[in-house]
């Protein structure tokens, strides 16, 4: 009758007045778990959590609620009480696992092996190569097949999302397949450091050494974290020198070039650098393509080939995002019991893909100058100072080839000039580029910066 | 409020009540055990609002009323307590004077008005011979999970059948059903009490002959006539247990339960984070063995007779899992039952049908 009525409305008012009544404490004790479940034929019908509650309530409060509730609403004649199942609870419940509670349980869902920390999912036979990854494969299989002779360490940095740690885990795991008495041991760098420092609080250092001694491959991911951590770099070299001297195969990935991470010692980034480094590029729309279709076929999905055409050439993201867009489509697919069409895709595409990146010119200059130590407002100034003339090129450089901004816009950007201009500073810097191996590296730490 | 009660009962009734009691709630009066006196009875009540405990204890009403007293502070208090003697109890004001042969002492104490109302569960009533109760419980509840992410398996499921009470308890880990026979069989539908509140039932159960239990949708209450509690019950389903209880066996070994466990505690030095041990049964080689390796501390191996039968078989085990149940088997000798790899292991002791516990396998 009174469904106008919004319970949980109703609800904060009479919880606004109880609090009023009666001590802090009672009020949370007796009313934070409690709740109007529903008002029908001018009761309103209160949840409570148990018998306890349902007592006292009407030994205590039922006065005061019967007042507080007519004062808001002269439609309700009565209250009454009721003791709720723990319905949000059980919800919660039922989508952690509905069938076979016990049995083949839990300790199954264990899918990481605990003794080396890899995933049994990322194997070669899953990955997905294409032009931007090949060569990241060949050489992982080829340090699997020589280890600690080919490639030592085996350095492979690209992108977040573009299958470093697929690959670097589907070398573990083919190692451990070849080789099955060797010992195999994967990990973040991140978890290296916090080990390596409870280690040391612990006073259990040299247990700490003699674990990852005792291994014949060991991956390092995401070897980024640990820069700016000296102690923990440095007993990752000795243990690097360990290995190496040792020809046991070492494995790292990181999401730049190991000379372009900033505060990581030198006498690291040589060692990186001693064996092979590797990147892997942007996929290619035809690797995006059979990428998607590997993933679907996982999926148990077949979708049509103009599907996904237009889903790899129009979400421009990470291996991870297309799996995301594609996890969605699978869902939609399993809720409606058919292949959604291409319609429904850009539906879907279009509520979640996501802004592209954008950095502010500004923001670029700020950096740069920076980096090279002189004044941001300089930049934009008319000066012709040596010292400023170059990073003013740079950044125009920078603009036009990375982030593909028009010449007449990056020349008002800074500071008014002429398009022509800035067209002769970039050709000037492509064409020193070829010759200048020191502007290659300035060229390529500034970019470093800007990821 | 005036009363005499003897140091043995009010030990035991405040012992029981003040494990009920949660710490540091936002009600004071819930920290508190409260003792009331009224119709020539001395009452000890606590509750946490999911368990409501009463004791009734045998004393000397002289002046009724009621106090609440912190039970951190009733506890100790009560714990200090010698010899077969009286202690009296006298309110005036918010000061409980407390008068030993020895001693006097005066307790702060709290208003006992903001007090709940311990309620009764008023559906059904039947009664069941409370040392079968408490072995039900008790033979189960090390099973049940800790972790309230799923209540029903934090939950004891109890059933009357005509065979006698069934109880079953699981973490998904490992899984125990104890079936006690009654003599005069009570059937009731299953419901499943919360673990943690089991403790403070089997404290009520001491030492009663007969408890009546009373069933309504949301609680249950067991009543000896010397107190009762109340208990929510967990609303939901418990799995469908007999389901994943194995159905034939390829393995079987009988052992002495003495030699297990002591074999049991030499591999558990040994044992890896996980707990992991490995259980080698070898009936062409004559072989049981129990082995533990650990990377830090080292391996090792234990022989344990054994008469066996079936097929050669090798798993592994979380160690706790495995010698935990003999807090309950008592038997001399005990027999695992395995099913295959990767399937449950039954164990049971021998000549005891009455009790099964399986628990499963720890993968590579």
């Amino acid at each position: 009758m009174n469904t106008q009525i919004d319970t949980r409305e109703l609800w904060e008012k009479i919880l606004a007045q109880v609090e009023l009544s009666i001590s802090s404490a009672n009020f949370n004790t007796w009313f934070k778990d409690s709740g109007i479940v529903r008002i029908d034929d001018s009761v309103v019908y209160i949840g409570v959590p148990s018998q306890f509650f349902k007592d006292w309530y009407i030994k205590k409060f039922h006065k005061l609620l019967l007042q507080i509730v007519l004062g808001i609403s002269e439609d309700i004649r009565n209250i009454e009480y009721i003791i709720v199942r723990d319905e949000k609870r059980r919800h919660a419940d039922r989508s952690y696992k509905t069938k076979n509670a016990t049995g083949e349980l839990p300790l199954e869902q264990y899918y990481i092996n605990k003794s080396d920390n890899l995933n049994p999912r990322y194997t070669f036979d899953t990955f997905v190569v294409g032009s931007f990854n090949e060569l990241a494969y060949a050489a992982a299989q080829a340090s699997v097949k020589r280890p600690g002779i080919t490639y030592n360490p085996l350095f492979i940095y690209g992108d977040t999302g573009r299958g470093k740690t697929h690959l670097i885990q589907s070398i573990g795991n083919e190692y451990k397949r070849l080789y099955p008495n060797r010992k195999v041991f994967y990990l973040a760098s991140e978890k290296f450091a916090h080990e390596f420092q409870s280690a040391v609080a612990n006073g259990t250092a040299n247990r700490f050494k003699e674990k990852y001694r005792q291994y014949d491959l060991l991956i390092m991911d995401d070897i980024q974290f640990i820069a700016k951590m000296e102690k923990t770099q440095e007993e990752l070299f000795h243990l690097f020198n360990y290995l190496h001297d040792n020809n046991k195969q070492i494995v790292f990935s990181s999401d730049r070039n190991p000379n372009h991470i900033p505060e990581i010692a030198d006498r690291l980034q040589t060692r990186f650098s001693m064996g092979m480094i590797v990147d892997i590029g942007e996929p290619d729309t035809d690797s995006r393509i059979s990428i998607l279709r590997k993933k679907a076929t996982q999926h148990g999905i077949v979708l049509p080939e103009e599907t996904i055409e237009f889903i790899a050439t129009t979400a421009k993201g990470s291996i991870r995002e297309l799996e995301g867009i594609l996890n969605s489509i699978v869902c939609q697919a399993q809720l409606k019991g058919e292949t959604p069409s291409l319609n429904d895709v850009k539906h879907i595409l279009k509520t979640i893909s996501k802004p592209q990146r954008s950095i502010s010119v500004k923001n670029i200059v700020s950096k740069i100058a920076e980096f090279y130590g002189i004044d941001e407002e300089s930049i934009y100034e008319k000066t012709r100072r040596r010292e400023v003339v170059r990073p003013r090129q740079v950044i125009m450089y920078i603009l036009r080839e990375d982030f593909s901004v028009s010449y007449p816009t990056i020349g008002s950007k800074l500071g008014g000039r002429d398009h022509t201009t800035v067209i002769h500073s970039c050709e000037k810097i492509k064409r020193e580029l070829l010759t200048d191996t020191a502007l290659g590296e300035e060229v390529d730490q500034v970019r470093g910066l800007l990821v | 409020m005036y009363i005499e009660i003897k140091h043995k009962d009010i030990q035991h009734a405040v012992k029981g009540a003040a494990r009920v009691v949660q710490k540091n709630p936002q009600l004071p009066v819930l920290g508190c055990v409260v003792l009331v006196a009224q119709d020539n009875k001395v009452m000890v009540r606590a509750t946490n609002l999911e368990v409501g405990i009463e004791f009734v204890l045998p004393g000397k009403v002289t002046e009724e009323g009621a106090v609440a007293i912190p039970a951190p502070i009733l506890t100790s208090f009560v714990g200090t307590l010698k010899g077969d003697e009286t202690l009296s109890l006298k309110a005036s004001g918010d000061i409980v004077t407390a008068k030993t042969k020895v001693g006097s002492t005066k307790i702060k104490t709290i208003s006992a008005e903001d007090f709940p109302d311990l309620p009764k569960a008023s559906g059904t009533t039947f009664t069941i011979p409370g040392p079968k109760l408490a072995q039900s419980f008790d033979s189960v509840a090390f099973c049940a999970s800790l972790s309230m992410i799923r209540p029903e398996l934090a939950s004891i499921y109890l059933k009357g059948t005509e065979e006698g009470l069934v109880s079953v308890a699981t973490d998904s880990f490992r899984l125990a059903e104890k079936k006690v026979p009654v003599d005069k069989s009570t059937e009731f539908d299953p419901i499943l009490v919360p673990a943690r509140n089991v403790p403070d039932i089997i404290s009520i159960l001491d030492g009663a002959d007969t408890v009546s239990v009373s069933l309504d949708e949301h609680h249950v209450t067991f009543d000896t006539g010397k107190g009762f509690v109340t208990s929510r019950l967990t609303t939901g389903n418990f799995p469908d247990y007999t389901q994943i209880l194995p159905k034939s066996y390829t393995t079987h070994a009988t052992i002495l339960t003495q030699d297990l466990l002591d074999a049991l505690k030499t591999v558990a030095i040994f044992s890896d984070s996980f707990s992991k041990v490995t259980v080698d049964v070898s009936p062409e080689g004559k072989k049981f063995i129990l082995l533990a390796q650990n990377m830090d501390t080292g391996e090792t191996v234990e022989t344990v007779q054994a008469a066996l039968e079936g097929d050669d078989i090798s798993m592994n085990f979380n160690h706790r899992y495995v010698s935990e149940v003999y807090g309950v088997i008592n038997s001399d000798s005990t027999q695992f039952s395995f099913a295959g790899p990767g399937k449950p292991l039954l164990i049971q002791g021998v000549g005891d049908t009455t009790f099964t516990y399986i628990v499963m396998p720890m993968n590579r």
